[in-house]
């Protein structure tokens, strides 16, 4: 989802960023780049180098962008999340 | 705020650069480096910036090790229990430590190939495997902190220990008899561990960089 949102200014860090703003929380690195390293070997994102900046030391960016069989993936699980709630009324009330 | 000139601690970019895949080395860095420039240094300042920087390359870490961290204290965990339990001291158990040895070697060799594999790097795999011993080493002095003392109340009826304790020329109790030769296995086993680790590692990461698949391309088109 945060590839989608970010669209043309999807790559590692500003991944990161967003998960951590959407989630409210620090998030790793390396759990960032480890899932989308899975989701690439899947083939629901691709990747392609983009050029550094100076505050990177010049170092590559590496931007994704969400392939057809993505955001099928995307369509299905939000599909699958609704079944899920259908018929529950939100916010949820404890018991007393 | 931008603190451009502003680096992280040299070892951990270095330590870092060894852990990754060639094709991520640039862009992963780079993006570490460039929350650390452009957020983080200026938000939280020098030590603070600098932990959490330190902090990422450690999750980068445990990452790429625990399967072997867990491979190696499973290892440790079975020896400790036979030696413990089922040591009679027979020719048996002389052939079974032989096995234990070879396997940790083994082993040893197996994760420096994982990460001279992995990273491309010789020196990938001496730092794979020596960052795994070095974690299994710690999981050995936990492991004997929670179990010398019980297990000694068991081992005490185990006529093989019995008789070793009987055979040094001590004074101590069984369990401080014991505990010192724990402490005593624990440093020199660790750090003769962490030795060969740091050579065999090399050795797996030579073979492990040679058995390298070719590189996956670096550029993909959208």
């Amino acid at each position: 989802m945060a590839v989608l949102r970010l669209g043309r200014d999807a790559y590692g860090r500003g991944i990161l960023r967003e998960v951590q703003a959407r989630l409210e929380r620090d998030v790793a690195a390396g759990a960032v780049h480890a899932t989308l390293d899975r989701l690439e070997r899947k083939g629901l994102v691709s990747s392609r180098l983009g050029s550094g900046t100076p505050v990177r030391d010049g170092r590559a960016r590496r931007y994704y962008i969400v392939g057809a069989a993505g955001v099928r993936a995307l369509n299905d699980a939000r599909e699958a999340l609704d079944n899920v709630w259908r018929g529950v009324t939100w916010p949820l009330k404890a018991r007393s | 705020m931008m603190v451009q000139e502003a680096n992280p601690p040299r070892w951990a970019e270095s330590i870092l650069g060894l852990l990754l895949k060639p094709a991520d080395r640039e862009t992963v860095s780079g993006d570490l480096l460039e929350e650390y420039r452009d957020t983080k240094r200026p938000e939280l300042g020098r030590p603070r910036a600098d932990a959490w920087y330190i902090r990422h390359v450690l999750g980068y870490f445990w990452r790429s090790v625990w399967p072997c961290v867990v491979l190696l204290a499973l290892m440790f965990a079975t020896h400790d229990l036979y030696n413990s339990f089922l040591n009679t001291g027979s020719a048996t158990n002389a052939l079974l430590e032989r096995v234990f040895t070879g396997a940790a070697l083994t082993a040893w060799v197996l994760v420096g190939i994982y990460g001279g594999r992995r990273t491309g790097r010789v020196s990938g795999g001496t730092l794979m495997t020596a960052g795994a011993q070095a974690s299994a080493w710690l999981f050995m002095a936990v492991w004997w902190a929670f179990t010398t003392y019980p297990f000694a109340q068991l081992m005490q009826t185990n006529p093989y220990w019995i008789a070793a304790w009987h055979y040094r020329p001590t004074d101590a109790s069984f369990e401080r008899w014991l505990i010192e030769d724990n402490i005593g296995a624990f440093l020199f086993g660790g750090s003769a561990g962490l030795v060969a680790a740091l050579v065999l590692g090399s050795i797996g990461g030579a073979a492990g960089r040679f058995l390298r698949p070719p590189t996956r391309g670096a550029a993909r088109a959208f």
